[in-house]
């Protein structure tokens, strides 16, 4: 036995001790499912871990982390896998936490509108828990049935109720985090986010990417299910009038719950990967949520998605309100039952449109842009986008944006179809990813967007960020002296 | 190595790319027990991947991966991508391997003998029925009991029990006789889906001969996963099948719209749990509530978040599995825990809901809860009920 075959052995050994050999595996069936997430890749491309495990407390955490710190291997913590920028693969093996298993709600504060949480509990079982007490967390990504609320503090990330109550960052009081060094902090005190006190921790560890720590434990804000909300969604002739009828929306002083944008592709593919022949036979993967063929949509038209929320007279006269403004810039409502079908996959995904989608096409989307883009810029963001569309010949699936209160900032993202089995389409991808990228940042935009930068866009916060990234540098090195925490990662 | 059965699904295996929206790998049972992301229907179409690229050798700990699989559907109502029938197909794939579980290979074996895979003999079928009842006769509907309703001498109270309710509230009944053979569905959750076609062939035609010479019109099945082969399945091998198929549940709410089945009051609180083969598989989520809610001063409770296409599976199949593939898998510590540790959470789930009663339709369910064959059964504080035995019990 050669002395590395040895020491994972001997790591092997003491993991067991510390979570047990049920939470351990080392079996190549397992750990070859660890080597993606949903970031694009050639099948080429692989990076086995060499150990996956499931730790249940912070304790556990604590003692993994003093292990790995004196082997000096990696470590990889791990929520529900669906990072689209590479951030959950294990690109120098070690060990991968999978934090599914501390899955515990720990607290609900009605009275203080607090919840704590364990960082692996998947955001769908906290919203549907917090349902039965009357809450919400203000925030529901596409992810929701999957991600974890560890890793959404970890990824940036936007969804659902973004426009009124700010990011997913927004929502976090406060994180308990477990140091490279094995000890256990909290970055604030636990009802209340109070950054005066010192530097701001709990914002230094968020979006960090499982580089500078493992987060175990967070804090959110929570808030009562309101008694009505009113969904809407608007048809524009081009792309311009929508942005400038969101313009108009913030300007009014309009307070919307969501303010959701894409453009006619995204839409169009949506609501054909929701159309189900009603003929078809029963099956559970096929239940029909558009029994009529949608209609056709130019690619250059505007769909925007607003809600809002609260008391019900209130919400009528704001609905009221928002009527007359996209009136005026050519808005329409669309037909009741695409906006029923929109909304009813949007919301329950009763079935997952994007496989469906994907199968149309014949092969899987990717995203290749995801940015922060000022409001007003957003339009020639868009505009660089279908020219590049038709540049590089590729297979669009449309725009997304979300607006971020207070400013409602764009963070918009774009995907086309890729088949990763093909090394040239590849390649053409990540030269589409590049201009989109770079186009955003020199508009003043960032291209931390929602999933953080993981692996893949890497290349791109050196023009960001130029000198501050030093001092991010040396904040990783100081925090983390061995680099075990995600190498690989965020600007390494 | 042959990769046939895996080939079938290239498409499907390439197309899943550990999507952002994921749904179908946190809340799958298998993960939800044994954790780790081999566990989740994602990671075995990664696991089928690498087996297609000859990256993955086939080891023990991947062979339970895929049996562990409950086949409960909680997949496909996330994904139209159909992992469930990549699950399906994995296990084909051990079976060209020579790998599979010698479970399946008994199970083969005794279906090509016995027409069952419970390695009784054929004549045995109708045994629960007194003797004068058991030949076929003119009738409105076949009564499709089944091999776990037929062949297992534990469980007759749930095919006498129905005979029953179906005397009393008038409906003229059959069997098939010697005719009424497996359904299949075994087979084709074991990987063997030409052998489960060759059962469905068989059966649409003694149903259709049925029609013509005696007179039904309908085919009623005890057993979800029954049910669920003879609505969907003809269809897909080109057959027509001439007869309507109905759960008995579905028959009951039936009977009860049309005042001809009746019960007494009980002031008791039931949660009913969603079989993955009645209410998955074939959408039938309301008539079996439908039951509970006609019986008065009944209360129903759900068991949120988990219930309709979220309920979670009891892995009635697995074990199911085990008890007819000659004591197999059922007997493997492995999959008996991983069985167990779902049904744990299941009954939790009811006692959380407030329920005093936990009403199965599945009889694998009801089992699985019971821990054996039991037609009562008290456990963790519930009364564990089989739906007919309910209907027995109350109707007037």
């Amino acid at each position: 036995m050669d002395s590395n075959t040895q020491q994972l052995e001997d790591i092997y050994e003491a993991l067991v001790k510390i979570v047990g050999a049920e939470n351990v595996t080392r079996e190549e069936c397992d750990l070859i499912c660890y080597e993606k997430d949903f970031s694009l890749s050639s099948t080429t491309q692989e990076f086995m871990p060499d150990f996956a495990i499931h730790i249940r407390t912070t304790e556990q955490a604590s003692e993994i982390v003093k292990l790995a710190s004196r082997y000096k291997i990696p470590m990889v913590p791990r929520g529900g896998g669906t990072n689209q920028w590479g951030g959950s693969i294990p690109v120098s093996g070690g060990i991968v936490l999978d934090m599914r298993k501390m899955d515990r709600i720990l607290n609900v504060d009605e009275e203080n509108r607090t919840v704590t949480v364990q960082a692996g509990v998947v955001i769908w079982n906290l919203v549907k828990h917090l349902e039965k007490l009357g809450f919400f967390v203000a925030d529901k990504p596409e992810s929701w049935f999957a991600a974890t609320i560890g890793a959404r503090t970890q990824t940036a990330g936007t969804g659902y109720y973004n426009s009124r109550y700010g990011q997913f960052i927004d929502q976090i009081i406060c994180l308990e985090v477990v140091l490279p060094t094995g000890e256990v902090i909290k970055t604030g005190p636990p009802k209340v986010y109070d950054p005066g006190s010192g530097y701001d921790l709990t914002r230094l560890f968020s979006n960090a990417e499982g580089t500078l720590g493992i987060i175990t434990e967070v804090t959110l804000r929570i808030h009562p299910l309101p008694e009505h909300r009113v969904v809407e969604v608007i048809e524009f002739p081009t792309y311009e009038d929508m942005i400038e009828a969101v313009v108009a929306i913030r300007d009014s002083g309009l307070v919307p719950e969501t303010m959701e944008t894409m453009d006619g592709t995204r839409y169009s593919r949506w609501l054909h990967a929701v159309y189900i022949d009603p003929q078809e036979p029963y099956h559970p993967s096929k239940v029909s949520v558009l029994r009529r063929l949608p209609p056709e949509v130019p690619k250059d038209a505007g769909i925007m998605m607003v809600a809002y929320a609260g008391m019900k007279k209130l919400v009528g006269a704001q609905v009221e309100l928002t009527n007359e403004i996209y009136q005026k810039f050519g808005g329409k409502l669309v037909p009741d039952w695409c906006q029923e079908a929109l909304l009813a996959s949007k919301e329950t995904y009763p079935h997952n449109p994007t496989p469906h989608d994907n199968a149309l096409v014949g092969k899987p989307f990717k995203y290749v842009f995801d940015a922060t883009v000022p409001l007003k810029r957003a339009t020639e963001v868009f505009r660089a986008y279908l020219k590049l569309i038709d540049k590089y010949k590729v297979e669009p699936r449309g725009v997304e944006t979300v607006y971020c209160a207070p400013d409602f900032h764009a963070m918009m993202c774009a995907q086309i179809y890729v088949d990763e089995r093909d090394e040239a389409e590849v390649e053409i991808a990540q030269r589409f990813m590049d201009e989109m990228h770079r186009f955003a940042i020199s508009l003043g935009g960032g291209v931390g967007g929602t999933g953080g930068i993981g692996t893949m866009r890497i290349r791109y916060v050196k023009d960001q960020h130029g000198p501050a990234l030093e001092l991010m540098r040396r904040i990783k090195r100081l925090l983390d002296p061995n680099s075990i925490m995600n190498p690989g990662k965020k600007f390494e | 190595m042959d990769m046939s059965s895996l080939k079938k699904y290239e498409k499907a295996i390439y197309l899943c790319t550990t999507c952002r929206d994921g749904g179908c790998g946190i809340l799958c049972p298998s993960f939800e027990i044994l954790g780790f992301e081999a566990n989740t229907p994602r990671g075995k179409m990664r696991i089928a991947r690498a087996l297609l690229e000859g990256r993955l050798e086939i080891t023990e700990p991947l062979v339970r991966r895929i049996y562990t699989c409950t086949g409960c559907g909680y997949c496909a109502t996330r994904c139209s991508n159909n992992p469930h029938d990549v699950m399906r197909a994995l296990r084909s794939h051990l079976i060209e391997a020579g790998r599979a579980h010698y479970g399946a290979a008994s199970a083969a074996e005794s279906l090509r003998k016995n027409h069952n895979p419970a390695f009784r003999p054929h004549e045995e079928r109708f045994d629960w029925l007194p003797e004068e009842l058991r030949a076929p006769r003119k009738a409105e509907v076949v009564f499709f009991v089944g091999c776990y309703g037929g062949h297992n001498i534990h469980i007759h109270w749930v095919a006498q029990t129905i005979v029953k309710i179906l005397d009393k509230t008038g409906v003229k009944w059959t069997t098939l006789g010697p005719d009424e053979w497996c359904c299949g569905e075994v087979m084709g959750q074991l990987g063997m889906p030409d052998l489960a076609d060759e059962f469905v062939k068989h059966n649409v035609n003694a149903i259709n001969r049925a029609v013509k010479n005696l007179g039904v019109s309908r085919v009623v099945c005890q057993c979800p996963g029954c049910s669920h082969v003879l609505k969907h399945y003809p269809r897909r091998l080109g057959l027509t099948l001439d007869a309507e198929v109905l759960h008995i549940t579905e028959l009951y709410s039936e009977l009860i719209k049309e005042g001809r089945l009746k019960f007494k009051e009980s002031k008791k609180t039931y949660a009913y749990h969603d079989a993955c083969l009645l209410g998955r598989w074939q959408g039938v989520y309301e008539a079996p509530r439908a039951i509970i809610k006609a019986i008065p001063e009944a209360k129903l409770v759900e068991m949120e978040p988990r219930t309709r296409d979220f309920s979670l599976c009891c892995t009635g199949d697995v074990r199911r599995w085990g008890a007819s593939a000659g004591y197999g898998i059922a007997l493997d510590r492995f999959y008996y825990d991983f069985s167990e540790g779902l049904v744990r959470r299941r009954l939790k789930a009811a006692k959380e809901s407030g329920a005093e009663t936990l009403v199965s339709t599945c009889v694998g369910c009801h089992r699985s809860f019971v821990g054996g064959s039991y037609q009562r059964a008290r456990r963790e504080d519930l009364d564990l009920l089989q739906i007919s035995t309910l209907v027995a019990d109350l109707m007037i």
